[in-house]
């Protein structure tokens, strides 16, 4: 009996030890979930902030060069996305919105938009990413 | 010591307990194994729904919950499909220009043949669906193509699924190109995608007759046995191809086109997965 709740005791520790080394992402994540945009964080005795990249290049100066800057970047990065099969299905209309804006000299409305296109290109690559070893582990098996 | 290998003991439980209810092998070419796949599917609907005879779901979410079987078993007294068949006979059976007709194209004049398709084309090294066999049918004797995903199509379709009705499928996997292709439909359906990260089987295995806001979602077995099908929804008879395009949609994924190479060989591994049941087509549904 002692033995039994010895594994079981070890066992409960191994698994949840797995969980205690934080990657970057990891830690990143968490302070994003809980802060939202604008926080900063400390990781491996850095600090860092909880924006996304996107957010980032959408708070550059409005001006023709960024805007037209942040849409090539978000259209090259839907490209990519699509390539690998995991585009999201709002992502053209968000970066046909944001070449509008852009024509109509709407910069910083153009840049939101593509910055939203060029966030959804990158989860979705992520999700490629992800998906490369995890499909099969949603397969029932053969017992 | 005893304590090192208790230690052991117990990683060894951690670990296999994190895989335990995951297949091990079948992601690659070299692995796997159709047939395993379906016996595991069978096996994984039967520890779900145990008082479910495998033969029952051919009817969908109505092999599964009662309720919706009663309001579905009303509507099927007076087949909202009927008229379609009907019009899918009379287009079946109407002359081309040429004279021929669909039926020239078919093993036994296009009469009990559905359960064998979508079927592997070894010399274009494709996968050819029904459908895509009906429009090719009429493009080689000169005749416009049907529109995909409703009217004439799912009417022809119906009326060529009706006259198989019972047939069990035994779609046919015959070397390594038609597995790539059954290989690529399995890895589509278990992949999440999309802005929901939803896949097929997030919604027809796991999901299986759980609430997704009012809707109950189907058993992924069974489910090309009863196509096309009218829906509730589409007040029309569509094509398996359309609800694809309709999921893929609904999971906020950029949607394929409609008898894409990705959709045909879903079909493919998804119609092998219902091997065995029976053609019950067209059907009614929510």
């Amino acid at each position: 009996m002692k033995k039994i709740a010895t594994i079981a005791a070890v066992a409960a520790l191994t698994a949840s030890s797995l969980t205690m080394a934080q990657s970057f992402q990891e830690a990143f994540d968490m302070n994003r979930a809980m802060y939202g945009a604008g926080a900063t964080f400390e990781w491996n005795g850095k600090s860092y902030n909880t924006n996304y990249i996107e957010e980032e290049l959408a708070s550059k100066p409005a001006n023709q060069a960024n805007a037209q800057a942040l849409f090539d970047a978000a259209k090259a990065k839907l490209a990519e996305v699509r390539e690998a099969g995991f585009a999201w299905r709002d992502n053209v209309k968000y970066l046909k919105q944001a070449k509008e804006a852009l024509e109509a000299g709407e910069y910083q409305k153009s840049m939101d938009l593509a910055a939203r296109s060029h966030l959804q290109s990158r989860i979705g690559l992520e999700q490629a990413e992800t998906a490369k070893n995890e499909w099969i582990l949603a397969v029932p098996p053969l017992n | 010591m005893k304590i090192i290998k208790t230690t052991l003991l117990a990683m060894s439980v951690a670990a296999l307990s994190q895989t335990a209810m995951a297949a091990k092998t079948g992601a690659t070419l070299a692995t796997v194994d159709p047939e395993a796949d379906r016996i595991a599917l069978q096996e994984y609907m039967k520890n779900r729904f145990p008082d479910t005879p495998i033969s029952e779901y051919v009817n969908g979410i109505y092999a599964v919950d009662a309720a919706s079987r009663a309001q579905w078993e009303e509507i099927e007294e007076f087949p909202p499909y009927e008229l379609d068949l009907e019009e899918g006979e009379a287009l079946f059976n109407e002359q081309f220009a040429n004279g021929k007709s669909l039926a020239d194209c078919f093993d036994n004049g296009g009469e009990g043949i559905r359960q064998n398709y979508p079927m592997w084309n070894d010399e274009r090294k494709t996968v050819v669906t029904l459908e895509m066999a009906i429009n090719e049918c009429r493009l080689q004797n000169g005749e416009k193509p049907y529109g995909w995903k409703k009217g004439p199509i799912a009417k022809v379709s119906a009326y060529m699924a009706y006259t198989s009705r019972g047939n069990e499928f035994a779609i046919d996997i015959p070397n390594d190109d038609a597995k790539a292709a059954y290989l690529d439909g399995k890895k589509f359906f278990y992949t999440k995608r999309g802005q929901l990260n939803l896949s097929c089987a997030d919604c027809h295995l796991t999901g299986t007759n759980r609430l997704v806001r009012a809707d109950l979602p189907s058993p992924a077995l069974g489910h090309s046995t009863h196509f096309p099908v009218v829906r509730s929804k589409w007040g029309d008879i569509g094509t398996i191809h359309r609800r694809y395009e309709g999921c893929h949609r609904d999971s906020r994924s950029e949607f394929l086109k409609v008898q894409s190479e990705t959709y045909r060989n879903l079909e493919y591994f998804q119609t092998y997965m219902s091997n065995g049941l029976v053609v019950n087509g067209p059907g009614s549904r929510k």
